[in-house]
């Protein structure tokens, strides 16, 4: 009993709260916190104990300090976000590791591993020195193992070894290591699969595609992000929009452009293909590449559609995976997904399709984009 | 943890400063304070300064708060005291000397507080063996039952913490004495004249009235909802079990004990920051060398708030505004009602009362009759209070009023009830089958029925019938508020509301689906 039973009781609470509440997160395929590499931070919960009270900032409040009347003295809080029993305390945020929500999501996705490609293996020295050489720079002696080298030839050969004796102080018969005991922290030189993956994100920015498309294809993008980052060492991404034409963008663009325009599909993969074949950087041979498209698959003319699937065929090789997922927008679903049906086998092992309706079915195109394990 | 005691030099100076105070006129109980590492300090606060206290995750979920605003560093409490005779005091080992004086002379200043005001007159002052004892019945339970079940209970009984009826500790019933029968020495002929037709039918309707309320259960609204539920819970609900009740008891008599802290949160604070600034300006224990550390976190303690007001900032001031008033006698009949502004703002007239009117305003006040007696529309341009409401279009807080008597009144609504919702027990017998009917005091402002569905099932289970609570709701849109009967069904999960027929006192018409609770379950 005390303070640390307590502590441990509430500990174990906010575990099984955070384990539903990714389960909860994995169901809608929210955005769970802020990205910070291999770091997530999320909102720290805050169990709260349910009382009778008033709902929050129906009064507003007195405050002090200058101003006329009408003047703003902050933003009104949104509506209490959150369940019953917990908040996200104030300012306060934990960091999750990334790979642990992963397992999480592999878990509840069911989702096996990614076999990286497989010849690629490069030789790479690590980056940390984590291996012993007997020769090495005077900077890099490794003091206990080269002590612990004199320490055993001097016990093989019956040397005397000084003993230390609180009353008497350290005599002179001492360990001295010889220069063949010397050891040295040395690099090691390991074989590696090349582990780098190349994610190009290419969204229909169409005047079809509303804003609740857009926040769904950021809800894949989060989650297959997390995902495709702890299978693979190095991660990058590339931001490909397109209406009848395509162009890269930043990131923040991909996710606040809007355009008016008709749509071109083939305009965004012969976009990832010139882009591919241009960057001295990205290799096919030596990235991992996945293109993921968003579209609400409503493109113009069945000519374009057949040239899409053209360049297609182009990029298959190259890929590990070109992903097509199809959003249906207030204009409805279009041809676009039906067509890769009709061209390609459902078994195709390069090319995962997907389809959302509604909010729920975010993780179900998840699922299928990274199911099959490529 | 293990308590030290002041410092030798510490322990002078305290000395010093509890003869210097009590020669100002404060009078305390007798203090003893301690001082305690980091760790130790961060368990007393878990604990609100008490060495133990029942084992709950709660506590554990405070301790791991304040670690993390420390660790921070948005958060460092310099002060730790408790309503008890002898009091306690923490200290934070490691903090400079200048700040433990000026926390001592704080302290004094609320233990002066606890002692005097009318308020805490009734508190236990024998809080620390009292917990103490609470905490190892509470643990001789556990021992008993089992952990998680009496946990599980606990969970039940913190959600009813406050539900209490705080000023009854201050009234008394008064007997209602026997009316003596006005026609007995009466001549006869005169009878007709005093038994009225219209007296006939008054005395008739109270006959009638007195019955009606001697037929009801409770007889009249009941405020104190835990002493109700742990005096009649065990007639209505056979599964409820002696240890149950008193835990229920225990969380009522800590809801009693906490309650004159929350009433006086203004005052309390503004007298102990008072008394710690005379001590440490006016009679110079800042010393040369600890001004400029103690004028900075002086100056924090009194910073304003944009969206909340500083309880210790408006508490001192007002104080202090009390305080120069009634030095220039600027107050009373002849002062409000002088038109001339210019002989108003030299109004002077030397009555140097103002210490004794802080002394007399803190032994009979609490923060509601402090602000609406004295925060008048000066005090409000001085300290620059605002009233704000938000403004849904620009998604704003918007800067509504300056104006002393808007301010007032919000500031008061906000602090009637502890800022809890009032709530009565109206009928223990609703739809006569034993169930319970709550009643909620509506004054505008809407109960958040998401946090209310749990609280409601837990009533139910300790009850042992269904608990249902009337107040009023916008049932549709733009309809205006309309009396409702809102019941909890599904365990908790749900909540429907219904138009509530106040003469009949029952629902009628549709039933409406509020608010889906937590689908948190209890295994227990």
């Amino acid at each position: 009993m005390g303070i640390k039973k307590d502590r441990q009781e509430y500990e174990k609470r906010i575990k099984k709260l955070r384990e539903k509440k990714v389960k909860e997160f994995l169901k809608t395929g929210k955005v769970i916190g802020k990205r910070k590499g291999k770091a997530i931070e999320v909102p720290y919960p805050i169990l709260e104990i349910p009382r009778f009270k008033y709902g929050s900032g129906q009064q507003g409040g007195i405050g002090q300090g200058e101003g006329e009347e009408g003047d703003s003295v902050g933003e009104q809080p949104g509506e209490e976000e959150g369940k019953v029993g917990d908040k996200p305390g104030d300012h306060m945020s934990e960091v999750w590791d990334i790979s642990d929500l992963a397992k999480m999501m592999a878990e509840e996705l069911e989702l096996p591993n990614i076999e990286p490609k497989g010849n690629n293996t490069v030789e790479q020295t690590d980056d940390v020195l984590r291996s012993i050489s007997k020769v090495g720079p005077p900077g890099r002696l490794h003091r206990k193992r080269t002590y612990k080298e004199a320490l055993k030839r001097h016990i093989a050969m019956d040397l005397p070894i000084d003993e230390f004796n609180p009353l008497e102080g350290l005599s002179n018969e001492r360990v001295y290591p010889a220069p063949q005991d010397r050891r040295y922290r040395t690099f090691k030189n390991i074989q590696v699969p090349e582990m780098n993956a190349l994610l190009i994100y290419m969204m229909d920015v169409s005047g079809s595609m509303g804003e609740m498309q857009k926040e769904w294809v950021r809800r894949c993008a989060w989650w297959i992000d997390v995902w495709l980052s702890v299978q693979y060492k190095g991660l990058e991404s590339r931001y490909i929009i397109h209406d009848a034409a395509a162009k890269i963008v930043s990131k923040d663009e991909f996710f606040h452009t809007k355009e008016s325009g008709g749509t071109l599909i083939s305009s965004a993969y012969q976009k990832a293909y010139d882009f591919i074949m241009t960057s001295k950087k990205f290799k096919p041979t030596n990235w991992n590449i996945y293109i993921l498209h968003f579209s609400d698959g409503d493109n113009w003319s069945g000519k374009d559609t057949e040239k899409t699937f053209e360049i297609m065929d182009q990029l298959f090789p190259m890929t590990n995976m070109i992903g097509y997922t199809q959003v249906t927008s207030d204009y409805g679903s279009g041809q676009f997904l039906k067509e890769l049906g009709k061209r390609y086998d459902e078994n195709h092992e390069k090319l995962a399709t997907a389809k959302i309706d509604k909010e729920d079915e975010v993780m179900d195109a998840i699922k299928s984009l990274l199911g099959k394990g490529r | 943890m293990k308590p030290k005691p002041l410092p030798v030099e510490l322990e002078n100076d305290r000395v010093q400063i509890e003869s210097e105070m009590k020669g100002l006129g404060l009078d305390f109980f007798n203090t003893i304070y301690q001082v305690h590492d980091y760790n130790s300090i961060k368990e007393l606060i878990a604990y609100l300064g008490f060495p133990r206290r029942y084992p709950h995750w709660s506590f554990g979920r405070d301790h791991m708060i304040y670690e993390y605003g420390y660790n921070y560093g948005n958060q460092k409490v310099y002060e730790m005291v408790i309503n008890n005779d002898p009091s306690y005091a923490y200290l934070l080992e490691n903090n400079d000397l200048a700040i433990q004086r000026m926390v001592i002379a704080h302290v004094y200043g609320h233990v002066d507080f606890f002692k005097n005001n009318l308020w805490f007159s009734k508190t236990e002052r024998n809080a620390v063996e009292k917990f103490y004892e609470d905490a190892l019945l509470v643990e001789s339970f556990m021992d008993e039952y089992g952990y998680g079940k009496v946990v599980s209970f606990l969970d039940k009984c913190l959600q009813l913490k406050g539900l209490i009826d705080f000023h009854s500790q201050f009234m008394e019933e008064v007997e209602k004495q026997e009316q003596p029968d006005v026609l007995e020495d009466v001549d006869p002929w005169m009878k007709d004249f005093i038994m009225t037709e219209e007296y006939k039918a008054k005395l008739e309707q109270q006959e009638k009235e007195q019955l009606e309320k001697e037929s009801r259960f409770p007889q009249k609204l009941e405020k104190d909802i835990l002493k109700f539920l742990f005096e009649n819970a065990s007639r209505n609900n056979r599964k409820i079990e002696s240890w149950q009740l008193e835990l229920l008891r225990i969380m009522r008599d800590e809801s009693y004990y906490f309650a004159p802290q929350m009433m006086t949160k203004i005052m309390n604070e503004g007298w102990a920051v008072y008394w710690h600034s005379k001590m440490m300006s006016h009679h110079g224990w800042a010393k040369d060398d600890g001004i400029g550390l103690y004028s900075k976190t002086h100056a924090g303690v009194l910073r304003h708030g944009l969206l909340n007001i500083n309880p210790y900032q408006i508490g001192y001031e007002l104080y202090k505004h009390i305080e120069n008033k009634w030095n220039k006698g600027r107050h009373g009949f002849d002062f409000d009602r002088c038109k001339n502004q210019k002989r108003k703002d030299e109004w002077d007239t030397h009555a140097m009362e103002g210490l004794e009117k802080i002394f007399e305003v803190r032994k009979r006040y609490n923060d509601i009759l402090f602000l609406n007696e004295f925060l008048d529309q000066e005090f409000c341009d001085q300290e620059k209070l605002y009233d704000y409401e938000p403004d849904y279009q620009r998604q704003q807080l918007i800067i509504k009023s300056r104006d002393h008597r808007v301010i007032k009144q919000k500031l008061i609504k906000q602090l009637v009830n502890g800022g809890q919702p009032l709530l009565y027990v109206k009928n223990g017998d609703y739809n006569e089958e034993g169930e319970l009917l709550l009643y909620h005091d509506f004054d505008g402002r809407i109960m958040d029925l998401r946090w209310a569905a749990p609280v409601m099932h837990t009533l139910s289970k300790i009850w042992g019938r269904n608990v249902h609570l009337q107040t009023e709701f916008m049932l549709k849109k733009d309809g205006g508020f309309e009396p409702v009967v809102i019941s909890c069904v599904d365990k908790g999960k749900k909540l429907i509301a219904q138009k509530f027929n106040v003469d009949k006192e029952e629902g009628e018409g549709e039933k409406h689906i509020l608010a889906k609770g937590d689908d948190e379950d209890e295994k227990n």
